[in-house]
């Protein structure tokens, strides 16, 4: 006995001896790191940015947008409003194929949108969509979106939609073994382990260079890290380590690339509430945001300091705001005014488990300290977090951030419209109101687009529902071996170009 | 008192205990800076052994507060979250399995059933489980631990008092009349003290582990309150260029909960009356 | 021993019933709601409602709690909100990674720990007994997660050939490779990928398996039949190894059958941390989705594997110790 024991010893040391190291990911292969694993492959089912990421390079939606954040073609080749706004055309590619060899048409479009507005599925996404009434096929690559409102950025939520194929969309399997047009197609999937892909050799556009792709969902921040700098994974967005990023831009042997994001995190103020109803006493509270240094220190330098409901990359941004910037001796004149200064003020600040919300918290815990406000903190797990905000009015003040906004309509309509779905602070402004609505009908490319959501801006900043803490950016790591892949700046869309990546 | 002395373990075990004792009671004096200021442009400083104007000896965290203030004033916590999530599994486990043990029969019966159940739920599943329906903070972890750790104590208590309860003396209580309140507390429990206290010793090390556990994934102790287990989860992420921030908590936790099992230990030596001789 | 396998079996059923009532009350009284989870943000009350009607979450909780014990009986533990697929398919895609890291564990715990402890108590009261208490004791004092990083940090990232992350292959596939084509490259990738993981949950059981055998071994060397033993002029050898330690091994069999029952949900932060795909993140997952019928299931499923594996841990007590009947 003790001699077979010690002969399977022998064995397992031998087989040890003789390993070689970790192979780097087989170079047929790109591997991409993703810091959660994708809920489903459906792309009309499917709400998380991790299960885009993998989405749109399976499937394909009409126009998309490009690393410069402009919209362009995809499947369709040219689209174009009717006069009055209220039919929306698309010319399709004729020369797509489905990856089971199906030729792609205007039915497979149709389905897609029809199915997503018909109220008997369970398609979370709708509202988006909701202003599209009837789909017209005119043949089988031209296609009219009717609308039964007028809705000028109806088109970039189109480009959140890729399309499902029709003979396809209602097998009951379809959301974990999906079928696209995308330049790879779905192998198989070990949940919370691994995704794999091979390219689709029909593809319509250029051929994709490598024949795999592979997606690993590490969820611990720091061991994603680690599995990229020992090679185990090529590249991964999002999710960076801030501490570490000086150090990681100063090795040669890693490429760091950063952009602007789409997003943006703030404090969010009950106005509905006590000492909060007084705009002074928000202003106040947002006045000792110490921004800077949020920026500075605790992100390291990744992102910008918060400013507006829009983010600086988009053309209607605008800084000609009221000026709330970090000082503690205005906030502290502002709450006098208010007459709540001397008073024992406390107010109850919510947040999720994310460690940079948590940071926040108790930085503004510690400076409201300093002019007499008690800031308790509570960190709920997210599931509970997300039902008090969205279904209670149980909250004084709450971290959060908005993702994805690529447009000044989805920017503020939904957050400060008096009857905005995602009005968590319960702000009402008339004039805000009337002019959300009016920018809803206006080319997007005019002057007078800018102007109506430059004085909404100025109308939320001033009236401060919101405390803009910080926008976001978009870091990429890549290993030097690796060629043609740009940061994205909506992350979603971060690998749909990955079959033109070379890995040397 | 002799005997702990002498013993090894226990001597080791009891220093430790006394040194964070010292540190637990006394924070608001030994600490060199204030634990809860912040100065957001120091972040991440590195540790300051010596020089002059050092004045962060274990460097800053990640708001530029002093670790090695918040590592004291954290003792408090996790001496508090052991002592409490272990007093009150012990008095509920205790009571359960005492019950269960004299009383016999049906209540027992249920008594074990109602054991098995939250033992073959795992422990860290049932505690997220709870603070997810009670909401995070210290007193619901606090309670999360307690109830994960009842089944063992109650265990524990229903064996010893299993085989107590057949001594002679109990046998000449009950002969006597005496009531069995008065029986079970006095004449059976007395006895099963020592073990139960080794057990609680042992118990407190793991409920300062489970709590660390519970703060990295978000649901333990809020801010302002400084944990342990909160330092090492937000500073996890900077473990490669500001070590220092998981080093120092990590090996504060290694130590107080090294001292409680060696403590613990070393009484299980001194108390087991079978190992007294051999 | 038929009879008492029944009686064992009997008892499971209430508890079973009591775990299924406890989690489906802790899912459902928790705040926080499956279809808001997935609800985008841009979702109406409308499509709250309809939703709400499609899931079924618009009937009464008891209705609910029947309907899905109703199927859970027949084996059917329902569909994951989220992921859209069976519940049991869902658990047992994660049943071997989850087996093979609690197995891998417990060897390196046993393996370390046994003879850490029959060492300290050959050797008791000697700085010899002390130090190994105290290597065994830091294992249980090191908070996993931070055993997890400090090995990725200091010992994965310098050696290189340790993976940091996921699962490589099947040990147990690998081993069976080995024996049958002397080919190990797939149990050499298999314990590469599991090592890491392995010592992190390892650790703290070894303290546990060391204190226990230490303890126990010192007990029994103190019966009547090792001093009868001692007395026929055996080598203190023979005396420990063949009377002393098979004895003292009982209780120690029985931690370790409750160890590895509670690691196969209870590793979440070591498999978060290493990325390894084990049922325990699934069921956290879950939780953190609201994901109720993969919690329901996934919990429910847990102890049910728990009470068969000591079930079988008291059953192999008739090999250890053929003394011991079951009536």
């Amino acid at each position: 006995m003790n001699r077979k024991v010690g002969i399977l010893v022998l064995a397992v040391v031998l087989v040890f001896g003789l390993g070689s190291a970790v192979s780097a990911a087989r170079p047929d292969t790109i591997v991409i790191g993703s810091g959660a694993e994708a809920v489903g492959l459906d792309p009309r089912l499917e709400t998380d940015v991790p299960s885009f990421e993998r989405i749109n390079v399976i499937f394909e939606a009409l126009v998309t947008f490009n690393t410069e954040m402009e919209l362009v073609p995809r499947l369709a080749t040219e689209w174009g409003f009717s006069d009055d706004g209220m039919t929306l055309t698309f010319w399709l590619r004729d020369d797509v194929l489905w990856h089971d060899g199906e030729p792609f048409t205007a039915e497979d479009v149709k389905y897609t949108f029809d199915w997503v507005l018909d109220g008997d599925n369970a398609a979370p996404n709708r509202a988006l969509y909701a202003d599209i009434g009837v789909i017209e096929i005119e043949d089988d690559y031209l296609v009219h979106f009717h609308l039964d409102n007028p809705n000028s950025f109806l088109l970039n939520n189109i480009a959140r939609m890729p399309v499902v194929p029709a003979h396809h969309g209602e097998r009951g399997d379809f959301r974990t073994n999906p079928i696209g047009t995308g330049p790879y197609k779905f192998v198989n999937w070990s949940r919370d382990d691994i995704m794999n892909l091979e390219a689709f050799n029909d593809y319509w556009g250029s051929e994709p260079i490598h024949p795999y792709v592979q997606f690993r969902p590490i969820p611990e921040a720091s061991t994603r890290l680690l599995a990229f700098e020992a090679g185990e994974i090529d590249m991964y967005q999002g999710g960076m380590v801030p501490q570490e990023l000086p150090r990681l831009e100063d090795d040669p042997n890693i490429i760091v690339e950063r952009a602007p994001g789409t997003g943006y995190s703030y404090l969010g103020f009950n106005t509905k509430v006590g000492p909060l109803a007084d705009v002074r006493v928000r202003q106040a509270i947002s006045r000792v945001i110490n921004r800077e240094a949020i920026v500075e220190r605790v992100m390291n330098g990744i992102g910008t300091p918060g400013v507006s409901p829009i983010p600086p990359t988009l053309p209607w941004f605008s800084d000609d705001v009221f000026d709330l910037g970090y000082d503690i001796d205005k906030a502290r004149a502002l709450l006098e005014e208010a007459g709540v200064w001397g008073e024992d003020l406390t107010l109850r600040l919510y947040t999720n488990e994310n460690p940079d919300r948590i940071r926040i918290a108790e930085i503004l815990q510690f400076e409201a300290a300093r002019v007499g406000i008690t800031v308790n903190v509570t960190i709920e797990e997210w599931g509970a977090y997300l039902s008090r905000i969205q279904d209670t009015e149980d909250y004084d003040i709450f971290i959060l951030g908005w993702g994805g906004q690529l447009d000044p309509d989805r920017a503020m309509y939904r957050q400060f419209h008096t009857d905005g779905p995602n009005n968590y602070t319960f702000f009402s402004n008339a004039r805000l109101d009337e002019l959300l609505e009016l920018g809803r009908t206006l080319d997007p490319t005019t002057q007078e687009s800018i102007e109506v959501y430059t004085e909404a801006q100025q109308i939320v900043v001033e009236n401060a529902p919101y405390g803009f803490i910080n926008y976001t950016e978009e870091v990429l790591i890549y290993h030097p071996h690796i060629e043609g892949i740009t940061v994205h700046p909506y992350s979603a869309n971060s690998w749909q170009d990955v079959h033109l990546v070379r890995k040397n | 008192m002799k005997k702990i002395i002498r013993n090894r373990s226990a001597l080791v075990g009891l220093i430790l205990i006394s040194i964070l004792l010292f540190f637990a009671i006394f924070a608001n004096f030994v600490v060199p800076n204030d634990p809860y200021d912040m100065d957001i442009w120091v972040s991440y400083g590195a540790p300051e052994w010596f020089g002059e104007g050092s004045k962060y000896i274990l460097g800053t965290d990640d708001m530029g507060r002093c670790v090695l203030s918040r590592i004291i004033m954290g003792s408090r916590i996790s001496l508090m979250v052991g002592a409490v999530a272990t007093g009150s599994s012990l008095i509920l486990g205790v009571f359960f399995g005492a019950i269960g043990a004299y009383v016999g029969g049906k209540t027992d019966a249920i008594i074990m059933r109602l054991m098995d159940l939250i033992l073959s739920i795992p422990s860290i599943l049932l505690a997220i489980a709870i603070v997810a329906t009670l909401g995070p903070g210290m007193v619901n972890a606090m309670i999360a631990i307690a109830i994960v750790r009842v089944p063992q104590m109650a265990r524990v208590t229903r064996s010893m008092v299993l085989s107590i309860k057949e001594e002679d003396y109990v046998q000449a209580g009950k002969a006597l009349g005496f009531s069995h309140g008065r029986i079970l507390f006095k004449h059976i429990l007395m006895n099963c003290f020592a073990p139960i206290m080794v057990v609680a010793t042992l118990g407190m090390g793991t409920a300062i582990v489970v709590e660390a556990g519970l703060s990295f994934l978000g649901l333990g102790a809020q801010p302002p309150i400084i944990s342990w287990g909160r330092m090492l989860a937000m500073g996890r992420e900077a473990i490669r260029s500001a070590p220092h921030m998981t080093l120092y908590p990590g090996l504060a936790i290694v130590f107080t909960v090294l001292g409680f099992n060696l403590l613990g230990d070393g009484l299980r030596d001194i108390f087991d009356p079978q190992l007294k001789e051999r | 021993m038929f009879k008492y396998i029944i009686r064992r079996l009997l008892q499971l059923i209430p508890v079973i019933i009591g775990i299924s009532i406890v989690v489906f009350m802790i899912v459902h009284l928790a705040p926080g709601d499956p279809i808001l989870m997935m609800l985008g943000e841009d979702a109406t009350p409308e499509d709250y409602l309809r939703l709400q009607r499609i899931y079924g979450f618009d009937r009464p909780i008891y209705e609910q709690y029947l309907r899905w014990a109703g199927n859970a009986i027949q084996g059917d533990l329902g569909v994951s909100i989220r992921q859209g697929a069976p519940v049991s398919m869902l658990i047992y895609s994660r049943l071997p990674a989850t087996i093979e890291l609690a197995f891998v564990s417990v060897l390196l715990a046993v393996l370390l720990g046994v003879p850490l402890g029959v060492l300290a108590a050959i050797k008791r009261q000697s700085p010899v007994d002390f130090f190994s208490m105290v290597i065994a004791l830091l294992g249980v004092s090191m908070p996993g997660f931070w055993v997890a990083l400090m090995l990725l940090t200091y010992v994965a990232l310098n050696v290189g050939w340790i993976p940091m992350f996921g699962r490589g292959g099947s040990v147990f596939y690998g081993l069976w490779q080995l024996i049958t084509t002397f080919d190990g490259s797939e149990l050499y990738d298999g314990l590469r990928y599991v090592m890491l993981p392995a010592i992190s949950i390892g650790t703290a059981m070894m303290a546990i398996i060391t204190r226990l055998t230490r303890s126990s071994l010192l007990e029994i060397m103190g019966k009547d039949y090792i001093r009868t033993a001692r007395a026929k002029g055996l080598t203190e050898r023979v005396v420990v190894f063949k009377h002393g330690l098979r004895n003292a091994l009982l209780p120690v069999v029985t931690v370790v059958g409750i160890q590895f029952g509670a690691m196969l949900g209870g590793a979440v932060i070591t498999e978060t941390v290493f990325a390894w795909p084990g049922a325990g993140r699934l069921i956290v997952n879950a939780i953190q989705q609201r994901d109720f019928p993969i919690v329901q299931g996934g919990v429910l499923m847990m102890a049910l594997i728990f009470t068969l594996v000591n079930l079988t841990v008291d059953l192999s007590y008739a090999v250890l110790n053929p003394r011991i009947r079951y009536d």
